[in-house]
């Protein structure tokens, strides 16, 4: 069993992980399509849709 | 009208053929294009754009009622195909889902999909994640989060689904973490299917069809059979959660016309769901040319209450110097016959759908090239020879509820406007009003 200190600290890292997955995900997204692009488009032109 | 993210990811979908259209989970698509579309409610226009191949943006702005706004991106593995978005496709409409078989991809791929949406001011995500594990198999991760501590107005969910497409059968695992709700669905085809494949592999597959000129009694597809020829899907879905310490089960039945005969499109599904009591009934019917209708009863056996939903669409051709050509509900195409060669040619090539994605089409999508493009003023995004000018949905149902939309082209703009009425509140029986326009920008890619 975990104790009640650890208990905390997991959800402290949960949450944590939470928020950054939130945050993250996006930058996340724009870097997979960044890297996969061939050739490499402008960031611009890939973060502005109106670009 | 879909968003472009969702186009996308139907795009996704064809290049690595797979079809959702085989899970119990879309066993009443075709109807919910007439009886369960949304209006748009707002004022709201959004600007689109795919800079790369495998990677597209997407921002919006909701003017009224409030001021909100959204930013989305997407990015893929595999390059995505390169036609033309034509209106048929960025519009839920009414046609005949492909027939089931079974994915035959490459093993070693193992594609993936990312998508995020960034809703302003609130800051809320909606996010998606979908990945081919095998030819026969992918798993789709899908959740809402929100910066701040979930509340009951604004929880927190993701889903997990797996999937799994065997031709004959498709079967669906998923598990809702908000509330501990795990599913499992499966659905069966069968019917003329087996005649179907073997016919289409026997016979060989030219770019143009050949038409000959048929007596009104003669038999349209020539198997010495009458009536329609369809297939059925047979499915059912168990579901339940300890955490709500509820569960229940339902099953479905269909039928549906074969996509490539001379059948009018026709879907009927009936559902049960005995627990809670649900009973329904759909029938959905291409009546005429480019006009589709469908009803829908439920039923619910413990209350008795019940509602009937009456829908139509009315898919409006663009006018044509040609008056020969006329929309095909089967192919859900604009076919032209030639009657010196006594053949079929096919116009549209931006319109083959979900529905239709097998080799025949992409053999007959090339002769399209030699057809003579219909000047447009249109998005450079959107294809030209687009036959359809836009589409337009009513629905009413007995609870006095009236539904209306238009989608369609405005010069350059796709356009969305929805009505939605309530006739049995006379103080307010307008709804909301709402106007949606939509521009895809093509980016740099080549078109």
């Amino acid at each position: 069993m975990l104790s009640d200190d650890n208990k905390e600290r997991v959800t402290k890292a949960v949450e944590v992980a939470k928020v950054a997955a939130h945050w993250g995900w996006v930058p996340f997204v724009i870097y997979v399509g960044f890297v996969n692009a061939n050739p490499k488009p402008s960031l611009i032109k890939l973060l502005s849709p109106l670009a | 009208m879909i968003n472009y993210a969702e186009y996308i990811l139907r795009s996704y979908f064809r290049a690595t053929e797979w079809n959702p259209d085989a899970q119990y989970s879309n066993l009443n698509r075709a109807s919910a294009a007439i009886l369960d579309f949304y209006p748009p409610q707002a004022l709201s226009v959004s600007l689109s754009s795919c800079p790369t191949q495998a990677f597209a943006s997407s921002c919006s702005l909701s003017i009224l009622p409030s001021l909100s706004g959204s930013l989305a991106y997407l990015a893929s593995s595999i390059d995505l195909p390169k036609d033309k978005p034509s209106l048929h496709s960025l519009v839920h409409t009414f046609n005949i889902s492909a027939l089931p078989k079974k994915p035959e991809y490459d093993p070693s791929r193992k594609d993936q999909l990312l998508y995020g949406q960034l809703h302003l001011p609130s800051s809320r995500l909606h996010s998606l994640y979908t990945r081919r594990l095998s030819p026969q198999s992918q798993l789709l991760i899908s959740s809402i989060s929100h910066p701040r501590p979930p509340t009951r107005e604004e929880p927190s969910e993701m889903y997990i689904t797996y999937q799994k497409d065997q031709g004959n059968y498709a079967s669906e695992l998923s598990y809702s973490v908000a509330d501990g709700m795990a599913s499992a669905s499966s659905l069966f085809h069968f019917g003329l299917i087996d005649k179907n494949y073997r016919e289409n592999s026997e016979s060989s597959i030219s770019d143009n069809k050949v038409v000959s000129s048929k007596r009104i009694d003669e038999d349209p597809d020539g198997d010495g059979s009458t009536g329609l020829k369809g297939h059925f899907s047979l499915g059912g879905e168990i579901y339940a959660s300890a955490q709500e310490k509820s569960a229940g089960v339902s099953t479905g039945l269909r039928f549906q016309t074969l996509p490539e005969t001379q059948s009018p499109p026709t879907v009927l599904v009936a559902l049960l769901s005995p627990i809670t009591g649900y009973l329904s009934g759909t029938y959905s019917a291409t009546i005429a040319k480019g006009l589709s209708v469908a009803s829908r009863f439920e039923f619910n056996l413990y209350s008795y209450e019940s509602v009937t939903t009456l829908g139509a669409e009315w898919a409006i051709p663009r006018s044509r110097p040609d008056e020969d050509e006329y929309f095909d509900e089967n192919l859900q195409e604009m076919v032209k016959p030639h009657p010196e060669e006594g053949t079929i040619s096919l116009l549209n090539q931006g319109a083959a759908s979900l529905a239709i994605q097998d080799v025949r089409h992409t053999n007959q999508n090339t002769t399209t090239k030699s057809s003579t493009p219909i000047p447009l003023s249109a998005s450079a995004a959107i294809n030209e020879n687009d036959p359809i000018q836009g589409y337009l949905k009513a629905r009413m149902t007995t609870e006095k509820s009236i539904t209306l939309q238009y989608a369609g082209r405005l010069k350059s703009m796709l356009v969305s406007l929805g009505l939605v009425a309530d006739l049995s509140n006379p103080h307010k029986p307008v709804q909301s009003i709402g106007l949606e326009l939509q521009y895809l920008s093509p980016g740099n890619e080549p078109n």
